[in-house]
C-alpha cells in the first residue's frame, strides 16, 4: 500500500490542496464568559438535589412497613 | 342476653369490577354487608353521603376523582368515617398522605387474597368500634 500523500491531491471537503489541510478542526476562538445559568457546578448541585428529592418521593414500602407506621401513629396519638 | 350484632355496612370503591367482587366476597366472609359499590371516586363520595356505611374501602387510582381525594372529601363530610385504603400504590408519600387525611388502614393489593382477608380481619374490630360509636352518637 502506498502511504505517500499525493502533493496535488485535493481535499474532498473544501477542494483546497490536501497538503495544506489541517488534521483536526480549527481551534475555537474564546467565546464570551459562560452564563451563570450554565455553570456546571451549579447544574450538578441542582441535579443532585433533584435526585435526592426524587428518591424521597419514590420510597416504596411493604405491608409490614405500613403496619408499623400505623401502629406508631396510634401510639403517638395515645 | 346480648343484643344481636348487626352486620357491618360496607362501601367498596374500585374501578376494576373483579376487584370489587373479590373484596365483596372477603367482606361477606367476615359477616359484613356490602351496601354499595362505586366504580370511581365521585360515585364513592356520593354513595358515602347517601348510605353512610360503617366503613368505606377505597382504591386510589380511580377515574373522575382519585381515591385519596375521595378520602379527603369523605372525612370532611364525616370526621368519624372509617376508611380503609386498598391500593397498589406502595409509595411512602401515598401512605402518609392517606393516613394524614384520616384513613384508618392501608392495604396493598399486592398482598395475596388470604393476606388481604387477614388484614381486613385485623381491621374489623376497629371498624366495629367505629360502627358502635356511630350508633351511640
Amino acid at each position: 500500500m502506498n502511504l505517500m500523500v499525493d502533493r496535488f491531491a485535493k481535499c474532498p471537503h473544501c477542494g483546497g490542496p490536501l497538503a495544506n489541510a489541517q488534521a483536526g478542526p480549527p481551534e475555537r476562538e474564546a467565546g464570551p464568559a459562560p452564563d451563570s445559568r450554565w455553570d456546571i457546578v451549579e447544574l450538578l448541585a441542582e441535579a443532585s438535589r433533584d435526585k435526592a428529592f426524587d428518591e424521597t418521593t419514590r420510597v416504596r414500602v411493604t405491608q409490614q412497613d405500613i403496619q408499623k407506621l400505623i401502629d406508631k401513629r396510634r401510639k403517638g396519638h395515645k | 342476653m346480648d343484643a344481636p350484632v348487626r352486620p357491618i355496612r360496607v362501601l367498596v370503591a374500585d374501578d376494576e369490577p373483579h376487584v370489587r367482587v373479590v373484596v365483596a366476597a372477603i367482606v361477606k366472609s367476615l359477616g359484613g354487608d356490602v351496601v354499595g359499590q362505586a366504580g370511581d371516586g365521585e360515585q364513592a363520595v356520593e354513595l358515602y353521603r347517601e348510605l353512610r356505611p360503617d366503613v368505606a374501602i377505597l382504591d386510589i387510582n380511580m377515574p373522575k376523582l382519585r381515591g385519596d381525594e375521595a378520602l379527603a372529601r369523605i372525612t370532611a363530610l364525616d370526621p368519624g368515617a372509617v376508611v380503609v385504603m386498598m391500593t397498589a400504590q406502595d409509595a411512602i408519600d401515598s401512605v402518609t398522605d392517606c393516613l394524614d387525611h384520616g384513613a384508618r388502614h392501608y392495604i396493598l393489593k399486592s398482598n395475596r387474597a388470604e393476606e388481604i382477608l387477614a388484614l381486613l380481619t385485623q381491621c374489623w374490630p376497629d371498624v366495629r368500634a367505629g360502627a358502635l360509636a356511630r350508633e351511640a352518637a
